[in-house]
């Protein structure tokens, strides 16, 4: 589905992601982790055109797609949760599901999502017309990812969808995305909360400062005393 | 008497209102201040003045021509000028103040580039509109009444352009949210350059209606940049209604001021009126609290 290699990003003159490899294969959860600083979001960032990579490749499906425009890869298949949210204050939870559908023609099939989409998140239903701003954190992650649904992506990435959340609300999340991996979204998740993102993932990586450090299947990693030690709270070994 | 100068106010307050709307809307959406938006709005009379001349075509054909020409102009402009400044700075500091060294930086060049090519002798554009309606105690020449009614045209179809149309909604989700926007793969600069071309057409139709009133002339967009500064402070930055409430507002406390107070004085109690409102709501009347 997804395959990224050797893929540098910088702002200016700082560099933030040094030579990432990773791939995606269909039907997979895949998770990155790793702190604050590690790269991760602009890692998404990058996959979905809003930066353009220094050098390396981004292939979707088997088609390089790095150095298009974010429109095109929207249009590929692939949808961003932003992490932060960023839904739009002041227009209906209705629009904001709308814009999700920008670039789609197939009115039908998007009036059957939206559909989808309320299903999965009754609350969105019951304030459709209420202006996204006035939802509750909760709430409006649950609108930031029926939003990033309403492309149809066949690739989902969520940027630390669980921020800010209370822990209810981030089982509730991790159950939501293991329903929308069953319905055959392929998941790009990046999370700070590790232990949530590896009980999740098929596999993971772990990023420090730029690069991959780590990788292997959720289980392992959860496992893995490093691991546990830097970004499970554990302590290490000894 | 009252009635009288809170008509010449709307007339006064339309032509602000449709000067700050293509100020406002730019800010909203792409948050730069253009300075050049003046100029734009002198060039625009100009356009208007020119075809007419030239093509000796009646004001109400050459203003909708013009303003596409001006639209188009604007968004091209934008994409020679800022977009390149835009693209190449790294930190949002460094981005907005080069943006505003460059519009101040197209001020001059289009002042200058009027001033060679239409001179500085101020022209009159004749609408072609004659006559006088009384409306009770109200006396007015047509030509003012047809200045408020094309106003009120162009609010409406801003108005709907904004929210009817597919374009309109990705423009307001640009103003609301640049992150969500580019997260479902939005075309910021397209849209962007859209807004510099609907801004460009509102302030060339802003100025042409001015040079029915007064004259066109190279330097008669300082005064509509600063009048929209207040207006557009006054209303709330990158707010439509905002623009349009506050331009009439300032256009009669100006008109009541000057009839009632002193004239020379007029322009102290729109600026009194926008200490008040600062005071009282700093984000200006239908503006957001910054988050």
């Amino acid at each position: 589905m997804l395959e990224v290699s050797v893929l540098r990003v910088a702002y200016g003159p700082i560099v933030a992601l040094h030579e990432v490899s990773l791939s995606v294969a269909a039907g997979e959860i895949v998770t990155v982790i790793g702190a604050n600083g590690a790269g991760k979001s602009t890692l998404l960032k990058t996959i979905c055109g809003i930066l353009a990579p220094l050098s390396g490749e981004i292939h979707l499906k088997g088609e390089r797609v790095s150095g298009r425009r974010s429109a095109d890869i929207v249009r590929r298949g692939v949808a961003l949760v932003p992490e932060g949210r960023h839904v739009f204050p002041e227009m209906t939870v209705r629009e904001n599901l709308d814009l999700g559908a920008y670039y789609r023609r197939d009115s039908g099939a998007v009036a059957a999502d939206l559909e989808r989409v309320l299903t999965i998140f009754p609350i969105l239903r019951e304030r459709l017309r209420q202006n996204g701003g006035s939802l509750s954190g909760g709430q409006q992650q649950m609108l930031a990812i029926g939003r990033a649904m309403m492309s149809r992506p066949e690739l989902l990435m969520l940027d630390e969808p669980s921020l800010g959340l209370a822990p209810a609300i981030v089982q509730q999340l991790g159950r939501i995305i293991r329903e929308l991996n069953a319905a055959g979204a392929t998941i790009l998740l990046v999370e700070q909360n590790a232990r949530m993102a590896l009980r999740l993932a098929d596999r993971a990586y772990v990023m420090a400062t730029g690069r991959v450090v780590r990788s292997g299947t959720g289980a392992e990693l959860l496992a893995d005393p490093s691991v546990q030690a830097s970004y499970l709270g554990g302590h290490p070994a000894a | 008497m009252l009635a009288q100068q809170i008509a010449n106010g709307i007339v006064l307050g339309s032509i602000y209102a449709l000067s700050a709307l293509g100020f406002t809307l730019v800010f909203g959406a792409a948050r730069i201040v253009n300075f050049a938006y003046g100029e734009i709005l002198m060039i625009g009379a100009f356009f208007t003045v020119a075809l007419m001349g030239a093509l000796d075509i009646d004001f109400f054909v050459a203003l909708p021509v013009a303003m596409v020409g001006v639209a188009a102009l604007s968004a091209v402009l934008f994409y020679v000028a800022l977009r390149p400044v835009m693209k190449s700075s790294h930190t949002s500091l460094q981005a907005e103040l080069q943006i505003i060294l460059v519009t101040l930086g197209l001020l001059y060049l289009l002042r200058e580039a009027a001033v060679l090519i239409w001179g500085t002798a101020p022209r009159p554009i004749e609408m072609g509109v004659d006559g006088i309606v009384e409306i009770g105690d109200v006396v007015m020449t047509t030509k003012r009444l047809v200045v408020v009614a094309v106003m009120g045209v162009l609010v409406l179809g801003l108005y709907l352009l904004l929210y009817r149309t597919r374009i309109g909604k990705a423009l307001r989700a640009i103003a609301q949210n640049r992150e969500g926007a580019a997260a479902i793969g939005l075309d910021a600069d397209r849209i962007i350059a859209f807004v510099f071309a609907i801004s460009g057409a509102m302030a060339c139709a802003a100025g042409s209606l001015l040079g029915t009133l007064y004259a066109v002339e190279p330097a008669m967009g300082g005064p509509p940049l600063l009048k929209a500064f207040v207006i557009v402070i006054f209303g709330g930055l990158g707010s439509v209604p905002g623009a349009i409430v506050g331009g009439l507002a300032i256009g009669l406390i100006e008109t009541l001021a000057g009839a009632y107070v002193s004239f020379a004085f007029k322009d102290v109690f729109a600026f009194l009126a926008l200490i008040a409102v600062l005071l009282l709501r700093p984000a200006g009347l239908f503006g957001r609290p910054a988050s």
